[in-house]
């Protein structure tokens, strides 16, 4: 051990002092190697001076002295590979302006041996060889400079313009073909291509970030891009669905769209509007995190007027509360929110405080939401004489309040300026938390003056109201029915009306309902409406001339026969879409129809759903090739300004309608893209 | 009758409902009453100029454009009438021509179809057939390009 400790100590001294060497050594060689650097650095400084004083000399035609700093320059010089072509392009320059064409040629020649991407050596020399008189030789030089010369490169567009100088040199009479495609963001100003991008959805949006760098940031650069994020592509068909219910039928056959907006998306256009947002939309499917909302509050936000929030939305928690802060706000006007369950009772009260302009509320299925709340909260703002809100759409789908909001909007008169309620019923169990209805009738009843709860309404959804099919809930449901009824909710000037499944509506009921709005009406969605029958229609039809109807629907209402609808059809020229599936449309309806194609000054039926139907083979060709004539007459005239065409032809399960009638209207639709659902039952 | 005068000094004689088609014309005969004197018009040559009348010759009877209310679908650019669809076949420096011309003259139908027009032009397509059409070069570095992919894989997922 002790031997061991004793070599270990003489060891170790040794390499002390040797290591001390070593480090004077190495700070010697440092110190050498230091010059060395300081040396190659001083004598580049001093290329790039004479460079420099070289280049401001010939912009000021002083050739001369920039000849002589060149040289310097070029002597001092040593092989630093792209810096020597620089210089030889340069000298080659000056020494062509001084008219020393030889020597000029000499340098060109040396910097394209240098950098074979250098564009200003080849110019050079196709320049003093055009000079010169050898046309022929310079264009060879040009074309072998397009050929090598990478098209990144600084001056290759020179090359190109030469080459027609060149070519003009060559032939007087050759005229450059001047390339047609010009990029739009480069010839048209900001404001214009803005113009432009603003017909295009986010996600186009996105894709053409990729295009060209100056794409890139005139899109980053324009909040106005980003402040209005429709996410068009992504829910088009969910919108679609929406709109036209036979759409429904061709989608389910189709794949469903998987993608998503990821978090990454929204955090992205977020970023993008620099708090210039006017609707947060947080679209179906999406998860924002905190860290998304971070990002937007990152911003001051004064032009946020709407929140919408799609109810498959996952939000946890703080996302929401944040999200609910930003309702309370006094430039909001829009916010949906709907199947929401932590809006209670106090944030309703809340935002109702805060936001006295507000013009649409969606609160469908947010059961914590008491309606008698509703009214209170509101009352505290009311702003006209009669006391009402400005309330103008109000969407309580699937709400167990509904039943109050007609009784207390019979009295008072919160809601007088709504123009839009949705009411309808999806959920059917909705039904059973509708309590105390008998209490709130007799209450109703005992209303003195009870008024028309909204005299200003255009739209109506009491899709589901009108139902009965679940029998255990039959009290609530019938007794809803009645207080629908009863509450003279279908007022007069109406223009749309949706009450899908209304197979408990009774005659009188609808009657009196439709009696008020018939006229004027411009949707009408009355499917499975039991009561609804041939001599109700007539009588309501009979004194009108023309109905105002753009879109109707009464598939299922089977108490109306072919002559009545076809009298109703008659009346409406304006029709778009019409679902007359499962009645007893017969060819006598289909006729009408195909009237209506045949009239040139309206607007056309573009959606026709027959499904389930008597109609057969002949009336479908008639109709088919109307649409054709029609669409070939517009499509030659050029005068309409919305190009016309059938959409969707639904005759599935029509028994009479063979195969040979299906296969010749697919012939006479084809070139206008319709799609045509049959399926021939043989 | 309005005589409009372009850069290039040919007059063109046009009804008053053409000419009060462009916001321009209409507010500077509305301020300095009808004139016999051609009204200039320096940014626009005469070629554009006649495109632009046979634009509003053949929308003088159209009616003021009226937005619907309750239509909260976002704006559509597929619905362009065919005579305006056969006007707007023309080569693109003619196409950003008349878009400069009615963005100046103050024509807003015009510009909208002006700018649909290039937005069709655009939509649906890559990058790299966006490049092509228009002659863009490429002036990504491997790197920006990665990045740009990765903030863009959402958008291109089908």
């Amino acid at each position: 051990m002790f031997v061991a400790g004793k070599k270990r100590k003489g060891h170790s001294k040794v390499p002390a002092a040797r290591s001390v060497r070593l480090r004077e050594d190495l700070s010697k060689s440092a110190h050498a190697r230091g010059s060395a650097t300081r040396d190659v650095q001083q004598r580049e400084a001093e290329v790039n001076k004479w460079y420099r004083l070289g280049i401001e000399n010939a912009r000021e035609q002083q050739h001369r002295a920039a000849l002589d700093y060149y040289n310097r320059a070029v002597a001092l010089a040593t092989n630093e590979g792209l810096k020597m072509a620089k210089l030889y392009e340069a000298r080659s320059h000056t020494l062509y302006r001084l008219g020393e064409h030889q020597r000029a040629m000499v340098d060109a020649k040396e910097a394209i041996h240098i950098d074979e991407n250098s564009a200003a050596g080849f110019a050079r020399m196709a320049t003093i060889l055009a000079a010169t008189g050898k046309a022929k030789e310079a264009l060879a030089v040009i074309h072998k400079g397009l050929e090598t010369v990478d098209p990144h490169v600084y001056g290759y567009a020179h090359l190109e313009t030469l080459r027609m100088s060149v070519m003009q040199q060559l032939d007087p009479s050759y005229v450059p073909a001047v390339d047609p495609r010009t990029d739009p963001f480069r010839r048209l100003p900001e404001e214009l291509a803005i113009l432009i991008l603003l017909w295009l959805d986010t996600r186009a949006l996105v894709l053409l970030r990729g295009v060209a760098r100056h794409w890139l940031s005139l899109i980053d650069n324009a909040p106005a891009l980003w402040s209005r994020p429709c996410y068009a592509s992504l829910n088009i068909s969910q919108r679609l669905t929406h709109r036209l219910p036979a759409y429904t039928k061709l989608r389910s056959g189709l794949q469903q769209s998987k993608s998503r907006v990821p978090d990454r998306a929204l955090r992205h256009v977020f970023e993008k509007s620099r708090g210039g947002l006017a609707l947060l939309h947080f679209p179906d499917g999406s998860a924002p995190s905190s860290a998304t909302l971070e990002v937007l509050f990152a911003h001051r936000r004064p032009r946020m007027s709407s929140v919408v929030v799609d109810c498959t939305a996952v939000l946890d928690a703080p996302v929401m509360h944040r999200i609910l802060n930003l309702c309370m706000s006094p430039q909001i006007s829009e916010i949906r929110l709907p199947y929401r369950c932590n809006l209670n009772n106090d944030v309703m009260a809340a935002i109702a405080c805060s936001t006295p302009t507000l013009r649409i509320l969606d609160i469908s299925g947010c059961v914590n939401v008491n309606v008698k709340h509703l009214f209170r909260a509101w009352g505290t703002t009311l702003s006209d004489a009669l006391g009402s809100t400005m309330m103008e759409e109000l969407y309580l789908n699937d709400h167990p309040g509904i039943p109050e909001l007609l009784v207390y909007s019979a009295k008072y008169s919160h809601f007088r300026n709504l123009k839009v309620l949705h009411i309808a019923i999806r959920d059917q169990t909705v039904f059973s938390l509708f309590t105390g209805l008998g209490s709130l009738f007799r209450y109703f009843l005992r209303i003195p003056d009870a008024q028309v709860p909204f005299p200003n309404l255009m739209e109506l959804n009491i899709d589901g109201l009108w139902d009965t099919t679940i029998s255990s809930r039959r009290f609530e449901s019938s007794q809803t029915s009645l207080l629908v009824s009863r509450c003279r909710l279908l007022c007069t000037g109406l223009h749309r009306l949706s009450a899908l499944e209304s197979s408990s509506a009774g005659q009188v009921a609808l009657y009196s309902a439709l009696e008020r709005c018939f006229s004027t009406l411009r949707k009408l969605h009355l499917t499975r409406a039991m009561g609804l029958s041939t001599q109700m229609l007539l009588r309501l039809t009979s004194t009108q001339q023309a109905l105002p109807l753009v879109s109707l629907d009464l598939s299922g209402c089977v108490g109306i026969d072919a002559h009545g609808l076809a009298v109703l059809v008659s009346c409406c020229r304006d029709l778009v879409y019409v679902n007359l599936s499962q009645t007893a449309t017969d060819n006598s309806v289909l006729s009408k129809l195909t009237e209506i194609i045949n009239m040139s000054d309206n607007a056309g039926l573009e959606v026709l759903a027959l499904d389930t139907t008597d109609i057969t083979g002949v009336a479908v060709r008639d109709f088919a090739s109307a649409c054709a004539k029609r669409y070939c007459r517009i499509r030659s005239s050029g005068q309409a300004r919305h190009p016309w065409r059938l959409q969707l032809l639904d005759i599935d399960n029509c028994t009479k309608v063979g195969s040979d009638a299906v296969a010749v209207a697919r012939d006479m639709l084809s070139f206008m893209r319709t799609r045509i659902l049959a399926s021939i039952a043989d | 009758m309005v005589t409009l005068q372009s850069s290039d000094k040919r007059d063109f004689q046009v009804s008053m409902e053409v000419a009060k088609q462009s916001v321009l014309i209409k507010n500077l005969i509305d301020d300095l009453g009808e004139t016999e004197e051609a009204i200039p018009l320096p940014n626009v040559t005469s070629k554009v100029l006649q495109k632009v009348i046979e634009y509003c010759e053949h929308h003088k009877h159209d009616p003021p454009v009226i937005k619907d209310e309750y239509d909260d679908l976002p704006k559509r650019s597929d619905d362009i009438s065919p005579w305006d669809e056969q006007y707007m076949k023309v080569d693109q420096e003619m196409l950003f021509e008349i878009l400069l011309a009615s963005n100046y003259m103050d024509i807003k139908p015009l510009l909208d179809l002006g700018c649909k027009t290039v937005a069709n032009m655009i939509r649906g397509k890559s990058a790299e057939e966006i490049r092509k059409m228009f002659n863009i070069v490429d002036d990504f570095t491997p790197e920006e390009k990665e990045q740009i992919k990765r903030e863009n894989e959402w958008a291109e997922a089908n």
